[in-house]
């Protein structure tokens, strides 16, 4: 079938042709489609038993210890909201500097965030001792009138990580209007029905696209500080504590590029599959993968420079504490995370600077992996390392996750693939139109350069 | 203001209905209590009674003050009128309440059926069982019946011996494993005593002690540890600031060497000639005192061949540190040697030493009427093994001892159980000796029974009962007294009805010795109050037999290449404590080691056998076989293994059955050390401490200065670190500010104030399991860190300390906490709202001190253990962070009580559970707002060794200010 | 007084615009449909920019000062000394002051833009055809009976593909 479009969009792609390619990935799929479907809701309700034992046993099931009270679920939760960033980075900041090849990939960067901020809020939750009294981080009117202390960075994160679901799926939602209305327009039966109700009733009329190209761009606006703050919140989660190894001011902007850095590869590491198993090359050129990639090189090397200048900030200081606390983290029995995660992050990103390999489907989706794997590490050294070395040499205590910890993680990648994947073959995955406008600034600029020709 | 009235009549209907069921009291005869503090015999729901009693766990005898809340003894504490305790208590004796409500304790009389299993009978047919093999035991003949306990006061053992005439026997046999019949040889030998001294470790200069682990579990921890504290507290002696100096000479580095100047590493037996070669320092340096009546002469004869060279070539210790223990003592103004080895030598050269130097009657005193020894001799232990295999026995008695646990194998002791046809085995939890059995009957925890004590001369303590019986247990005197009166027709020979009447009746007899005029009843209600009757005893001049002189201990010559050092565990001590979770579960302070015994192998003995960390080794003496995994420490000499005692019960209850290796199976009789050949066995045992390092890493956690320096009046660098400083304004307490002042050189280590804590709060234990995963959940710790290698002569010993929370003002833990779980009270409290809590454990990340304690699992309390809980102390669930709050309730009482009596509250009022049982007062606790206060004294009196732990490096400033140890600089005195 | 409702579908967005421009100066009032955001449509029809924008900066605004009244106003209501900070601690409370911001001016941004855009709409909206959402554009313009067959040639001379008319 692809060779069926290419035929078409020799020349120039159209609308109709944008139309029929993604509304072509809007089917229910064949068996495979649901087999996978069903194997990642296995872990996932393997994960929910593990969870529903942990709240009943106590978190003794993990293997949280004295000194190391935060390790795996927090390392996911900070690993899931960094994932979240670049979807913002690309819809909105990317929208704001108007740049064109995000269009083709924006939707999906999109959906990775909203699903992966869904999967990070579980975390703060899943880890809590008590998680039946989370909302005791909220502001809400109690005869107590006992509130929460708006000086604890978990309540930051509270309203950053709240905010940041509700304008990113906002962000999603709105975007989404005219092209479920586009797929409502073509779809039968209770498509119709499911996209009609998505849609509210939009037909892109003049009216409605004046408010809604306003909202959208004001939405973007608000996004883009928004991305930025909530990462920072996050880091300041460690940064604001006095824990040597976490107690940093370079956590801020060191976090918000670790998290587009993870985020983009993790864009990779899902468009890639997904171009192939859809069939969408022609949507998803080589173009976009090599801008993708270039924006992966870039985080590696700030992140490179982050670990580079921590370190150095720590060697700078000579403060005692600190540097035992680094020595332990390079060279301590849990040195390896750090070797490993130095080489998936800034090692073997620096492949991306072989032009070859940036267009390299093949090769960028290995690359991928290796910073999400990276990225997840850096994020549990920083955590479990610190902790586990802390300022009382008696009270140190280094950390292994287990079970539990291990199918609850691996459930996270389940659940955020299982959402993922319904949304893939249910919404339109690709902007149409967006696409389009694409088009249709391809066209004019055409006809402007010809009438300047004439 | 309705609701509150309610509620509170609510309460009044529902207690009047409680209260009934629950006043303390005795069975079976109902007597009268006398409550210390509280004269009202009614319970009221929500406020404590107070009882005074007398602790049975060790043979100190401390008097202790029960807490008894709705008729549940809750607490125990030190007895402030009792001059051994002084209102303090050990681990131990906190522990006791573990033994009380021991889930595992026998819940009612059981009889051994032929196929050995058990058979749970009514007591009325345990008694009739009984009383029938008696009687018949009583007419086959003379010393058919057999009496086998620890001594439990003078009165019970009276009862006892009472009882056994009935039965025409006089066969009492008072024995226990750690009783140390060669001090009493000793003192016999040297002075013709029977008894031993009293010591005055606080009026000497020097100490040297040979093998007593006075800290820990020798004659008396309590008072030895306060002593220790005065004689090493910074003083004016002969007109310079000094602390006592001290040197401990033994195979292993307990607590109480650490403590010392010195640790004089030797192998077991050396002990002697180390004493004697100090002796012949004195001797040869004429260090004699003048007045001590020696003739010289004979001294050089005796010490003739323990020239220090010579010894020092035997033994391996250094010349020079025996010339240096004998210029120490020598030339102190008061000095005192003690001896705890199983050798009457030492104690004998210890005696000698003492009296050479001057020091009997001033810091070794002899009491006028001193009571006996309550023990039997050992050749009556051997009379009573060899009566039983030789089948001349038809009953046995067995009570407060376990014998098949704690008698050496060559004893024999369990092939003549054997032989006797009827063992009652009279006790708490059944234990080895129980196995053994035919017939267990429960009896009373001496909290529910009548008892005296007479641990001394002028020391005559009452235990009265403080509750009901928790188990259907009746009290073993009782049940005597009367099987002994159903037996005899003629009452005079058993002239009491009860333990309590017998009880009475002892007090009578004293105070007709002290020749108190009040009348008895008075008398004796005053002495229930006081918990006992004190008087001042007179010390007794003693003369040194001369004779002792004519035996000339052999020299030791080089002893076995490998020794095995067996010592008695600071909290399990004989094996009695291993059924108390809280003993088991705090962390033996030098080795750190929980739930189980291990072997201690010094590093160059270890790469000398090839044995590996933690592998398990195989210790063979002639006596038995032992398998164990092994500590690789520098704590022990080289060529010596050390293992606790304590542990290998195969009975004893859930927490002690299955752990560890039993040290008695290993030693020959009265011996605590051996000969052993090792075995690396290859495999990998699991040592579970709470601990992970002992290097200090240059932190400013424990912290120790010179005297030399604290005399010049140098503090030690450390205190030119960046001051506090305020970022905001600082916060305003209006009423206290509650703080605290440690003394670090005071403290022994003792960990008495861990144990209190988990009495007084209610904490879980969570087994070795969850020790090894790091969950142990005091809010207390002893904090153990060794001094880097290339400083160890610029430091003490070992770095020892209480650790618990800081109380920062500026605290870390609070402003992190999203829903004010954490925060901080008006009385400067780091207060812990644990219904507030929801678990995000972001507190202990962000503490600097690690001291918040967080429930991985619901805790739980096997039933009967919950009835200890304290009802003031709300009991943490699943998913809640937890931690020491200077045990606000008793902040609380204490205010409460003031405002009940309108008056201000009084300085020392308030005190937390671990301040108020230190041994060694190391802990001062009062309010920062006042000057005055004891508490504040103590940090400006000692403003040169006072710190705050970390505070330069986190600004917390704690609540907390310790004072830093002290020690001698080497090689600047 | 408008009779019939006529709707053109165009292939081009400047056709249609044209178109609109031309009906404009003929004072009618045409409308448009259109599958992609057009700004020269917009800029054809409308003179103002969308009242969404008042609406954005007043919730932000709005969230900004919940925010300062949230943290402040709880703090001092149950005044609680946490590591001996300040009961109004403000550089922290900025956080949550400008998350609060971006929610409510998120927020009102969409629910003003449903209310400007009249949606969710049920009723089908006149003149709307399923190509208009895919690839052609729309302009629908009521004129009076009269008038119709003179806008129809209108429509077509400017590239009609397809007039549909439909009486009102």
């Amino acid at each position: 079938m692809a060779a069926a479009v290419s035929t078409t969009t020799a020349q120039a792609p159209t609308f109709a042709d944008i139309d029929r390619e993604v509304r072509r990935v809007l089917n229910p799929g064949g068996l495979q489609y649901w087999a996978w479907i069903c194997f990642c809701l296995f872990f996932v309700l393997i994960a929910g038993a593990l969870w529903t034992n942990q709240v009943y046993e106590g978190l003794g099931v993990t293997h949280l210890t004295q000194p190391t009270m935060w390790a795996v679920y927090i390392t996911n939760f900070v690993f899931w909201v960094g994932i979240a960033h670049s979807g913002t980075l690309i819809s909105a900041i990317l929208y704001l500097f108007r740049t064109r090849w995000r269009t083709a990939v924006y939707r999906l960067a999109e959906t990775m965030t909203v699903f992966a901020v869904l999967t990070a809020g579980l975390f703060p939750i899943i880890h809590l001792g008590r998680p039946w009294f989370f909302y005791w981080l909220a502001p809400y009117p109690n005869e107590r009138s006992l509130q929460p202390d708006f000086r604890s960075p978990l309540v930051w994160d509270f309203f950053a990580i709240s905010t940041y679901l509700t304008i990113s799926s906002l962000f999603l939602f709105m975007g989404l209007i005219p092209d479920v209305a586009n797929a409502r327009d073509a779809a039968k039966g209770w498509r119709k029905t499911f996209y009609s109700i998505m849609s509210m009733g939009w037909r892109g009329t003049d009216r409605q696209w004046r408010h809604f190209s306003m909202a959208y761009l004001l939405l973007a606006g608000f996004a883009t500080p928004l991305v930025l703050s909530v990462h920072s919140v996050v880091s300041w989660d460690f940064a604001m504590a006095q824990l040597p190894g976490w107690h940093s001011t370079i956590f801020a902007p060191y976090f918000v590029a670790g998290a587009i850095f993870s985020g983009v590869a993790m864009v990779l590491t899902l468009l890639i599959p997904i171009r192939k198993i859809m069939g969408l090359e022609d949507l998803i050129t080589p173009w976009h993968l090599d801008n993708l990639a270039k924006v992966i090189l870039l985080t590696s090397l700030i992140v490179s420079y982050s670990y580079i200048c921590e370190s150095f900030m720590v060697w700078y200081s000579q403060d005692a504490i600190e540097l035992a606390t680094f020595h332990q983290r390079y060279w301590g029995p849990q040195g390896y995370l750090f070797w490993m995660m130095v080489a998936c992050n800034c090692v073997i990103p620096l492949l991306l600077f072989v032009p070859r390999i940036r267009i390299s489907a093949v090769w960028l989706f290995i690359i991928s992996l290796f910073v999400n794997v990276g990225m997840w590490l850096e994020r549990f050294v920083i955590i479990e390392g610190s902790l586990a070395t802390n300022t009382e040499p008696s009270q140190w205590r280094f950390y292994h996750p287990s079970v539990t910890e291990i199918f609850i993680t691996v459930g996270s990648f389940a659940w955020f693939l299982m959402l993922f994947s319904l949304f893939a073959r249910f919404l339109p995955i690709i902007s149409m139109t967006e696409l389009k406008e694409g088009i249709q600034w391809l066209r004019e600029a055409l006809r402007d350069n010809y009438r300047r020709a004439a | 203001m309705s609701e509150g009235l309610s509620r509170r009549s609510f309460l009044k209907i529902a207690s009047a209905a409680g209260a009934a069921a629950a006043i303390p009291g005795c069975e079976p005869v109902g007597r009268e209590l006398i409550p210390y503090v509280v004269p009202d015999e009614n319970v009221i729901p929500g406020v404590p009674s107070f009882y005074a009693t007398v602790c049975s766990e060790c043979s100190a005898g401390c008097g202790v003050i029960a807490r008894v809340r709705e008729g549940r003894v809750i607490k125990l504490e030190g007895n402030p009128k009792d001059p051994i305790s002084l209102g303090r208590l050990c681990a131990r004796g906190q522990a006791a309440l573990q033994g009380l409500y021991n889930p595992d304790r026998l819940a009612h009389p059981f009889v051994r059926r032929d196929d050995g299993r058990l058979r749970r009978v009514s007591w009325d047919v345990a008694t009739r069982e009984l009383l029938g093999r008696l009687e018949t035991a009583a007419k086959a003949g003379k010393d058919r019946v057999a009496y086998l306990a620890r001594p439990q006061g003078p009165t019970f053992d009276k009862v006892a011996k009472t009882w056994l005439s009935a039965w025409n026997s006089t066969k009492a046999v008072f024995w226990e494993p750690l009783a140390r019949p060669v001090a009493r040889q000793a003192a016999q030998e040297c002075f013709g005593r029977s008894d031993v001294p009293v010591y005055h470790l606080d009026q000497a200069e020097a100490l040297i002690s040979f093998g007593a682990d006075f800290n820990e579990t020798w004659e008396s921890p309590v008072e030895m540890a306060r002593q220790y504290a005065a004689f090493r507290a910074p003083k004016e002696r002969r007109g310079k600031l000094s602390i006592g100096r001290s040197a401990y000479v033994g195979p292993r580095m307990n607590v109480t060497a650490a403590k010392c100047d010195e640790w004089i590493a030797v192998k077991p037996g050396h002990e002697a000639a180390i004493a004697m070669s100090v002796l012949y320092v004195l001797v040869r340096q004429g260090w004699v005192s003048p007045n001590s009546g020696f003739d010289i002469g004979t001294l050089k004869s005796f010490v003739q061949g323990y020239e220090p060279d010579t010894i020092s070539q035997q033994t391996g210790v250094p010349a020079e540190a025996i010339v240096r223990m004998g210029q120490m003592f020598g030339q102190a103004e008061g000095a005192v040697a003690l001896a705890g080895t199983d050798d009457k030598e030492t104690h004998v050269a210890a005696f000698i030493l003492n009296a050479v130097t001057g020091n009997l009657g001033k810091t070794v005193v002899f009491l006028e009427d001193a009571p006996a020894s309550p023990y039997s001799p050992q050749a009556d232990v051997d009379g009573l093994i060899q009566a039983m295999s030789q089948k001349q026995l038809d009953v046995l008695v067995v009570s407060g001892v376990n014998p098949v646990y704690s008698m050496p194998p060559a004893a024999k002791f369990n092939d003549a159980l054997r032989q006797v046809p009827l063992v009652v085995w009279c006790g708490l939890v059944p234990d080895e000796t129980a196995e053994h059995a035919h017939l267990l009957l429960p009896v009373h925890h001496p909290l529910e029974a009548w008892r005296d004590i007479a641990p001394r001369a002028g020391v005559n303590g009452i235990g009265q009962p403080v509750m009901q019986p928790v188990f259907e247990s009746r009290d073993l005197g009782d049940l005597m007294l009367t099987t002994a009166r159903a037996a005899s027709a003629d009452s005079k020979t058993v002239p009491w009805e009860s333990m309590a009447d017998a009880v009475n009746a002892s007090f009578q007899a004293i105070q007709k010795q002290i020749g108190d005029k009040n009348k008895p009843e008075d008398f004796f209600a005053q002495a229930l109050r006081d918990g006992g009757v004190y008087a001042e005893a007179k010390a007794v001049e003693v003369k040194f037999n001369a004779s002792v002189f004519q035996n000339k201990p052999k020299p030791p010559g080089a002893g076995p290449d490998l020794a095995l050092a067996v010592y008695p565990h600071l909290f399990l001590y004989d094996g009695r404590g291993a059924d108390k979770p809280w003993l088991q579960e705090t962390p033996e302070p030098v080795d750190q080691i929980v739930w189980d015994s291990w072997a201690s192998v010094h590093p160059e003995t270890a790469k000398t056998l090839g044995i590996s960390s933690e592998e398990v080794i195989e210790i063979q003496t002639d006596q038995g076989m032992a398998a164990l995994p092994a500590l690789i420490t520098e704590h022990v000499r080289p060529g010596v293994i050390a293992v606790p005692l304590g542990q290998g019960h195969s009975a004893y209850g859930r927490y002690a059955k299955g752990r560890g290796v039993n040290g008695f199976s290993l030693l020959a009789p009265g011996a605590l050390s051996a000969t052993v050949k090792v075995r690396a066995t290859g495999a990998k045992g699991q040592l579970v401490t709470p601990l992970f390092s002992e290097d200090m890493m240059g932190r400013n956690i424990v912290e120790a200065m010179s005297i030399e320096d604290l005399a010049r009046g140098v503090a030690p660098e450390r205190e030119k670190a960046p001051g506090p400083y305020e970022m905001y304004s600082a916060f305003k307490y209006p009423t206290h500010k509650w703080g605290m002042t440690i003394d670090v050189n005071a403290c022994v280590g003792c960990s008495a104030c861990v144990a209190a804590c988990y009495a007084e709060n209610n904490l879980a234990f969570v087994g070795k399991d969850g020790v090894a995963s790091g969950r142990i959940m005091s809010w207390m710790r002893i904090e153990r860190y060794a001094p880097p290698k290339d400083q160890a002569d610029k430091a003490p010993l070992l770095y020892i300390t209480p650790m618990l929370c800081q109380q920062c003002s500026h605290a870390p833990c609070e402003p992190v906490c999203p829903v004010f779980a954490a925060y901080h009270t008006q009385e400067g409290i780091n207060g812990q709202n644990y219904n507030r809590c929801v678990g995000t454990r972001y507190c202990e990340n962000n503490c600097p001190y690690k001291v918040r304690r967080f429930n991985w699992y619901k805790p739980e309390w096997p039933a009967p253990l919950h009835l200890q809980l304290n009802p003031d102390v709300t009991v943490r669930g699943a998913g809640v962070m937890e931690k020491c709050t200077f045990c606000i309730q008793r902040i609380v009482y204490a205010e409460i009580n003031a405002k009940t009596e309108n008056r201000p509250l009084r300085d020392g009022e308030t005190v937390p559970a671990c301040a108020q049982t230190c041994p060694t007062n190391a802990i001062t606790f009062g309010d920062q707002n006042d000057p005055q206060s004891e508490m504040m004294r103590r940090r400006k009196d000692n403003e040169l060794r006072a710190y705050r732990v970390l505070n330069a490096e986190f600004n917390t400033l704690p609540s907390i200010t310790y004072l830093r140890e002290l020690y001698h600089e080497k090689g600047r005195a | 007084m408008s009779d019939v409702r006529m709707v053109a579908s165009f292939p081009d967005e400047e056709q249609c615009v044209h178109m609109i421009e031309r009906l404009r100066e003929a004072r009618l009032r045409p409308k448009a449909f259109s599958p992609i955001p057009s700004e020269k449509i917009r800029e054809a029809l409308y003179e103002q920019p969308s009242r969404v924008r008042a609406w954005v900066l007043g919730g932000g605004i709005f969230g900004a000062l919940s925010g300062f009244a949230i943290t402040i106003g709880t703090s001092y209501e149950w005044n609680l000394n946490a590591g001996g900070k300040p009961i109004d601690s403000l550089p922290p409370y900025l956080i949550i002051v400008f998350e609060l911001m971006i929610l409510c001016g998120g927020l009102a941004g969409l629910l003003s833009f449903f209310f400007y855009s009249r949606l969710p709409v049920l009723d089908p909206t006149p003149g709307y055809s399923e190509h208009f959402s895919s690839n052609r554009f729309g302009v629908v313009v009521d004129c009076a009976d009269t008038e119709s067959s003179r806008i129809e040639a209108l429509l077509r001379e400017g590239g009609a593909e397809e007039i549909t008319s439909e009486p009102l």
